[in-house]
């Protein structure tokens, strides 16, 4: 009968109920312990403090780490010269352990040193007075009065040296102050906050200001925040307990006089009350209180450790771990002695239908309006359960219920059914993680996972994945990390681990790979880098391992371009220039993108030192005719150079092609030289523009001569040079000379142009003397129409007698009365 | 010899008038705001959560210095942000001055957000910014928004100079941006020049990338056909990233098929003139994001140039000085839907009948007598006077347009680009190409004319090309030895060879089409007057029952592997038969593709035998000339 075990404290009922013998074999009387949260290990060492009887079993210190249910899960010796201020767990179950010296060491269970640093030299200097370790950082009072934090440890060694200090105490304590840490999660600065109680005043600090928050009467002894963060507990000088507000609202806090002169250990259960433990060894005693009249005291046979929970209070002893906590109202419901609830109705009649009595039906109908409450009352009571048999027996409740309910969703009872398998697997005495299903919801499956997997329980964390379908790549990826650090040779253990993360899609080796280099297994690395998936995950610890080649390789395939520059760049910083290009070399996109690269960096040095070694000319000479052309205009000498160099590489190349660019440039060259000397004749500027533009521009600063002979100078097509000399006489309106020009010779190119220059420069009258040369009869034709000459252009169709152009002209003509002449002229031609 | 070009069919009578509204007397046009960002929620495919998601990335990389901040921005990502966020949006994130990143700043706010492509150049103009402050004692917070993301390149550099501590550095994702329903474009304006000349992938990788996005959010694509050697290395990089990503997303496919396409493999078609509206449009002013500058007196309507002569310089300001502004070109805007996929020559028609349509509207207010009449009246009105104003514009942009086709010059172009095509007359052509230089036509139009003769006679005779050669150095400038180097390198121009595949490719796929209706068109050549675009010819086989099979010789004629695929869907994605949907097949151009072949494929897409929809996607929208523009070497 459950409720046999119930202690009712003033309204409300709890229970302390036995979780475990304990498997180990420890003296709490000799030892100091700290229990991690969450049923998490226990970590115990010889209390230095304490007058210990020497015996062969201590003759060394050790530091030993339990499961909750007290198996050992690992030891180390401990030097003893290295005195500890503070020891205690931070999240992901990682113990902390502050020196006198102000070292800060954190072990993983293992007993591994995961990292060390050091508080600083001012801290150590000052000296630690006392240091108090919260679920992600550090806080230490010296004895200068100062107080000094170290926020988010647990990577501390990202932000090196994150120390602050904290503003100075208010007032100056006559005898050590009491205090406490309200984490940042519940803080309003959403940093650390500390209570401190200094000379009878409760002060509250943050990281900016001190606050005074309250006074009290008395100095407190003993002081500790709940685990929501709202409460706090203060045990003061006269003995007096005192609940008070975090928020500083308590008006008339709970208080309770135990007479007691002896500060005891205070543990909050839960956040519902604090326990008070007095840990003499003669008779060890704890006192509960929650609030008003409800507390209760509990006598011992022996000392014991007391953890916090979010749900309760962990009570382990040399012999027994028994959990303390408030009773559900759920349970309540179904076990209260004499209760009529539905659920409790459902629970007995499930009974009678096991034992086939009529009766259940009878009592099935009775609740028939609140079945639906009563199962889901069963559920959640099954939860709280941590017997198999009581689990399952509600479970049988609720599952006989709900075949009464027509539309019951299912969901509520499957998922319980699989919380409370997950949860007994861990609570199993070997695994020794006694979770209630509370602890359960706050930390998630994940957090749970990585639990695990810290304490190398991969199998059954891989099977706990598979079991709630969430991904096991992480449980997988750290059993392969753990097992490159064994000694199984790496042939076998490549194709272990290779065989096991195969199926994963998308698994990564990377991190794998990485524990594997550490291990000092290059080749195991190497190897497992092959079967990483994502390329970028697979080039970095490449790099890092010094396969350049191979990085390279990868970061091609992978077609992520810069990847492929990460390598470049971490080569050429490397490696001897040599081995670099030659690396390089061997992969025509790796060459390509190093050339970009250049060009993009404008290192010449380098891409000519390529091209040299490519023997690549024809490129050699783009980079100085570049060179060339970039230069200003005005340091001829320095352009003239660069394309003396263009043109040698062009001349040397084997490309027949680029011996024709050679000569290019030779023109080029004479053409600015020329330029300059025009440059000095005619005070203007001429370097850089083109042949064509060179005359044009020589024939509208009427220098006919001197465009004559650049155009002789560089063979320049009569056609060409025709048209450039039209425009640009046009453009100068110098009809004059562009009539006499027309009469030179008979023009290469016809007479249109002639009559487009003109009319570009809308000049009609000039357009009109050039017309009638045109031989053709169609432009001749076109060009009348466009100037608005219909008649002459119907002159022209009609001599010609051609229908469809006098047509092409009457649609054009706006000119009616020779749009009569036309039609007259159509008529004619027409037969 | 095909279709007369659009020009010339053309009767040279001024395109459509305005409807006579004077004598109806409807109320007067207010001004219509339409946006430079497309409403794109209607179509196919829900576009819009790729733009939302976008600017949710940009406001976040935006913040990464609070309060109020000046943001300084890459020249060539200005306009591509307008395609995402209108400016109240960058204010609300306390972007509230914004500069064009230049060499030099001037800006008196305390935090600076620069949002840039990673580039090498702008990390030394952004140094230069923070060591000048320095050394004027000015205290500034400093921010760099790499899009799409930060190479190890720029960090390198920024590391190297010493600055790279002043800098919080993100990345703002950004690749695929919607311009319109059916056009998505990532706007990497030298992908085809980084491929071809440097032999840099980057690009393709953001290819790769954008696929795998759209297929996380619209499932895995089924079947992917594709042609060219980028199309094969992107093919190859989304193979591999799915293995990366281990477990995909079970999102049902929406997409039915994929065809990717090198620019490569038809360098004919952007070459050509472009005949549609919109690629003419395109051709003469220049679509960019969406939007064409015209001159103020266009875009603003009449009434409101009136209302405000404040902004009129009465007097003293010169007159040359007429403002550019930006006009949006999308199918948000009714007219111009309608009409931009229409070849110019029909244009005037279409115009003119959609005069007559609103003229008929705004003749009804006066017949109308009942009340229940004229609610329904002035309920269409709004829309009606949208359009009215937006016809009006349209009409102005076709006069424009007009007087430049009109010109002897172009139509002899349009002349010569078809005589290329179908193998005619080549010694005109080669006597207008050399027109063309001893006038110092723009080099780009001498040069697309080079590659277009180039691509369609499998090279130029090498006695011509070296003639050719030598009067572009000497008329347009010795710079242009690396031009022509660079064209010849990437085979845009080469000295003929032996093979003649053009000839073949242009009879079997049926490239030229003399029997053209352009009124109304039975086949995709009417996008320019009787060439079919080579690229949308390889798509409308493609999408055939027997596919690429059958022009297998045809094919492999063309440069790059050709490959047809089919991915296998991941377990739980199954195929959702929703048989009230036409199958959508999206169409990748890495490389470029131009607002005519757009249109064909449009075209495509209303065609019974087809029965698809089209969503085309590219690395950037381009025309011939910005096509090669990046290999044209200037120098100052």
């Amino acid at each position: 009968m459950i409720a046999a075990q119930w202690k009712i404290i003033g309204n409300s009922t709890y229970i302390k109920k036995e979780i475990y013998s304990m498997s180990w074999d420890v003296d709490l009387k000799q030892q100091v312990s700290v229990g991690s949260p969450f049923a998490g290990p226990i970590a115990v060492m010889r209390d230095s403090s304490k007058f210990v009887e020497m015996n062969s079993q201590n003759m060394k210190p050790y530091l030993k780490i339990f499961t909750a249910s007290g198996d050992l899960i690992s030891q180390m010796i401990w030097d003893s010269s290295k005195n500890i201020v503070a020891m205690d767990w931070i999240e992901k179950e990682r113990l902390v352990i502050v020196l006198q010296n102000a070292t800060v060491l954190i072990y993983n269970v293992f007993c591994e040193q995961m990292t060390q640093f050091s508080l600083g030299d001012i801290v150590r200097e000052e000296e630690i007075l006392e240091c108090k370790i919260w679920s992600d950082g550090i806080v230490v009072l010296t004895s200068a009065s100062n107080l000094y934090s170290v926020p988010s440890i647990n990577d501390f060694f990202v932000e090196c040296g994150r120390v602050i200090r904290l503003p100075p105490l208010p007032e100056e304590p006559k005898a050590r102050p009491e205090w406490a840490i309200l984490e940042p999660q519940f803080s309003l600065s959403q940093s650390i906050e500390i209570f401190i109680s200094i000379n009878g005043t409760l002060y509250l600090i943050d990281e900016d200001k001190v606050e005074s928050q309250l006074e009290a009467t008395e100095s407190i002894q003993k002081m500790v925040v709940s685990p929501c963060g709202k409460k706090l507990a203060c045990f003061d000088t006269k003995g007096t307990l005192l609940i008070l507000n975090t928020d500083g609202s308590t008006a008339n806090p709970d208080r309770m006089d135990t007479k007691a002169t002896k500060s005891p250990v205070l543990k909050w259960c839960g956040s519902d009350g604090v326990m008070m433990y007095w840990d003499s060894i003669k008779d060890p005693i704890l006192f509960y209180f929650s609030k008003g009249d409800s507390w209760a005291k509990f006598t011992l046979d022996q000392p014991v450790s007391l953890v916090t929970e979010i749900d309760g209070l962990r009570i382990v002893s040399d012999t027994t771990s028994e959990f303390f906590h408030k009773v559900s109202d759920v349970t309540i419901d179904i076990f209260k002695i004499g209760t009529t609830s539905p659920a409790s109705i459902l629970y007995d009649a499930t009974d009678h239908f096991i034992n086939k009595s009529p009766q259940a039906d009878e009592s099935i109908r009775s609740i028939n309006d609140q079945l639906e409450d009563a199962v889901n009352c069963c559920i959640l009571a099954a939860g709280y359960e941590f017997n198999g048999g009581e689990q399952s027996k509600l479970l049988k409740a609720a599952s006989f219920g709900k075949c009464f309910l027509e539309h019951y969703n299912p969901t509520p009872f499957v998922n319980m059914c699989k919380w409370l398998r997950v949860l007994n697997a861990v609570r199993h005495h070997e695994i020794g993680i006694p979770l209630s299903i509370q602890q359960y919801r706050e930390i998630g499956a994940e957090e749970l996972i990585d639990r695990l997997i810290s304490r190398r329980k991969h199998l059954l964390a891989w099977r706990i994945c598979d079991y709630l379908k969430i991904k096991s790549d992480v449980v997988l990826n750290h059993w392969a990390c753990t097992k490159v650090r064994t000694d199984i040779p790496d042939q076998d253990l490549s194709k272990i681990i290779i065989k096991k993360l195969e199926s994963v899609p998308g698994i990564s080796f990377a991190n794998i790979a990485s524990a594997a280099y550490l291990a000092g297994r290059r080749q195991l690395a190497t190897k497992l880098l092959e079967y990483e998936p994502k390329a970028a995950e697979q080039v970095p610890p490449l790099i890092k391992m010094g396969e350049s080649g191979l990085a390279l390789n990868k970061a091609i395939e992978s077609g992520d371009t810069d990847l492929v520059y990460l390598v470049l760049l971490s080569m050429q910083r490397s490696l001897p220039m040599a081995d670099f290009l030659e690396l390089t070399f061997s992969k025509v996109v790796a060459l390509d993108l190093l050339i970009s690269m250049c060009k993009q960096k404008n290192d010449l040095a380098l891409l000519r030192e390529i091209y040299h070694i490519k023997d690549q000319s024809k490129e050699m000479g783009n980079i100085y005719l570049q060179e060339a052309l970039s230069c200003d205009p005005s340091q001829l000498d320095q352009r003239i150079k660069a394309y003396n160099k263009s043109m040698e590489h062009y001349h040397h190349s084997k490309d027949k092609e680029d011996q024709v660019t050679s000569k290019f440039i030779d023109d080029q060259i004479k053409l600015e030289m020329l330029q300059k000397e025009l440059e000095t004749n005619l005070q203007d500027t001429f370097v850089g523009i083109s042949i064509s533009d060179t005359i044009y521009k020589l024939i509208t600063m009427n220098q006919a001569k001197k465009a004559q002979s650049i155009r002789s100078e560089f063979k320049v097509p009569d056609k060409r040079f025709w048209w450039i000399k039209i425009k640009a006489l046009s453009m100068m309106a110098d009809w004059e000379e562009l009539m006499k020009f027309s009469k030179e010779k008979k023009s290469p190119i016809g007479y249109e142009p002639f009559v487009e220059v003109c009319l570009d420069q809308k000049n009609q009258v000039e357009a009109l003397k050039y017309i009638p040369k045109i031989t053709d009869i169609l432009p001749k034709i076109q060009f009348y129409i466009q100037i608005g000459y219909f008649r002459e252009a119907a002159d022209i169709a009609f001599k010609e007698k051609n229908y469809d152009l006098l047509n092409l002209v009457a649609r054009k003509c706006t000119n009616n009365e020779v749009l009569n002449i036309i039609e007259q002229m159509k008529s004619q031609i027409r037969r | 010899m095909f279709k007369k070009p659009a020009s010339q069919a053309q009767g040279g009578k001024p395109a459509a008038q305005q409807p006579k509204q004077q004598q109806q007397q409807p109320p007067p046009l207010k001004p219509i705001v339409l946006s430079q960002i497309p409403n794109i929620s209607s179509k196919v495919l829900n576009l819009t959560s790729i733009r939302d998601q976008s600017k949710l990335e940009l406001g976040a990389a935006i913040s990464t210095l609070k309060g109020s901040k000046a943001l300084v921005m890459d020249p060539k990502l200005i306009g591509l942000l307008n395609l995402l966020a209108d400016p109240a949006f960058l204010s609300g994130c306390g972007a509230d001055k914004r500069y064009e990143l230049k060499p030099e700043i001037n800006t008196d706010s305390k935090n600076i957000v620069y949002i840039v492509r990673p580039e090498v150049k702008y990390m030394h103009w952004i140094t230069g910014h923070v060591k000048e402050h320095a050394e004027r004692g000015l205290k500034k917070e400093y921010s760099i928004v790499f899009v799409p993301r930060a190479t190890i390149l720029c960090q390198r550099v920024l590391e190297e100079e010493g600055v790279m501590g002043s800098f919080v550095i993100s990345d703002f994702p950004l690749d695929i941006v919607p311009f319109d329903e059916d056009v998505l474009s990532l706007e990497l304006a030298s992908s085809y020049k980084e491929y071809l000349l440097d032999g840099d992938r980057t690009s393709l990788f953001h290819v790769a990338k954008s696929l795998m996005k759209l297929q996380a959010m619209f499932g895995t694509i089924p079947i992917v056909k594709g042609k060219g050697h980028c199309s094969r290395l992107v093919m190859d990089m989304i193979v591999r990233m799915r293995k990366e990503m281990g477990e995909e997303c079970t999102v049902p496919p929406e997409i039915d098929s994929l065809i990717l396409l090198d620019r490569d493999i038809d360098t004919i078609t952007p070459m050509c003139t472009q005949l549609t509206y919109e690629g003419l449009i395109d051709e003469i002013f220049t679509i960019n994001n969406n939007a064409v500058f015209l001159n103020e007196d266009i875009v603003v309507p009449p009434q409101n140039q009136q209302s405000a002569p404040a902004s009129a310089p009465s007097s003293a300001s010169p007159p040359a000085q007429i403002k550019k502004v930006p006009f949006p070109l999308h199918s948000n805007d009714k007219v111009y839907s309608e009409i931009r996929d229409t070849n110019f020559s029909v244009l005037c028609g279409l115009l003119n009948k959609k005069a007559k349509d609103i003229d008929e509207y705004y003749k009804m207010f006066k017949q109308n007598q009942s009340i229940s009449a004229i609610r329904d009246y002035m309920k269409k009105l709004a829309s009606y006077q949208m359009e009215h104003n937006s016809l009006r514009i349209h009409t102005c942009i076709t006069e424009q347009i007009l007087d430049v086709t009109k010109s002897p010059l172009f139509m002899k172009g349009i002349e010569t680009e078809q005589n290329l095509l179908a193998g005619v007359n080549l010694e005109v052509a080669e006597r207008f190409i050399e027109d063309c230089i001893n006038k110092k036509e723009p080099i780009h139009k001498v040069l697309r004319l080079l590659i277009l003769y180039s691509s369609t006679h499998n090279g130029i005779k090498p006695k011509q090309l070296d003639f050719f050669k030598r009067e572009v150095i000497q008329t347009y400038g010795c710079s242009h030895i690396l031009t022509l180097n660079n064209l010849e390198k990437l085979g845009l121009i080469r000295k003929a060879d032996l093979r003649p595949s053009f000839p073949s490719i242009r009879k079997d796929l049926h490239l030229i089409v003399e029997d053209l209706n352009e009124q109304s068109p039975n086949d995709i050549a009417y996008t320019y007057s009787g060439y079919a675009p080579l690229s949308v010819r390889l798509v409308q086989t493609a999408i055939k029952p027997n596919g690429w099979r059958q022009i297998d010789d045809i094919l492999k004629q063309l440069p790059g592997p050709t490959f047809e695929e089919i991915q296998p869907l991941p377990q739980g994605a199954t195929t959702n038969v929703k048989s009230d949907r036409k199958p959508i097949t999206l169409v990748y151009f890495i490389g470029g593709v131009t607002f005519s072949e757009i249109s064909a494929l449009r075209f495509l897409s209303r065609q019974d035998q087809a029965n698809r929809d089209f969503i085309i996607l590219t690395t950037k929208l381009i025309n011939g000339n910005t096509m090669i523009d990046n290999l044209v070497e200037v120098f100052n």
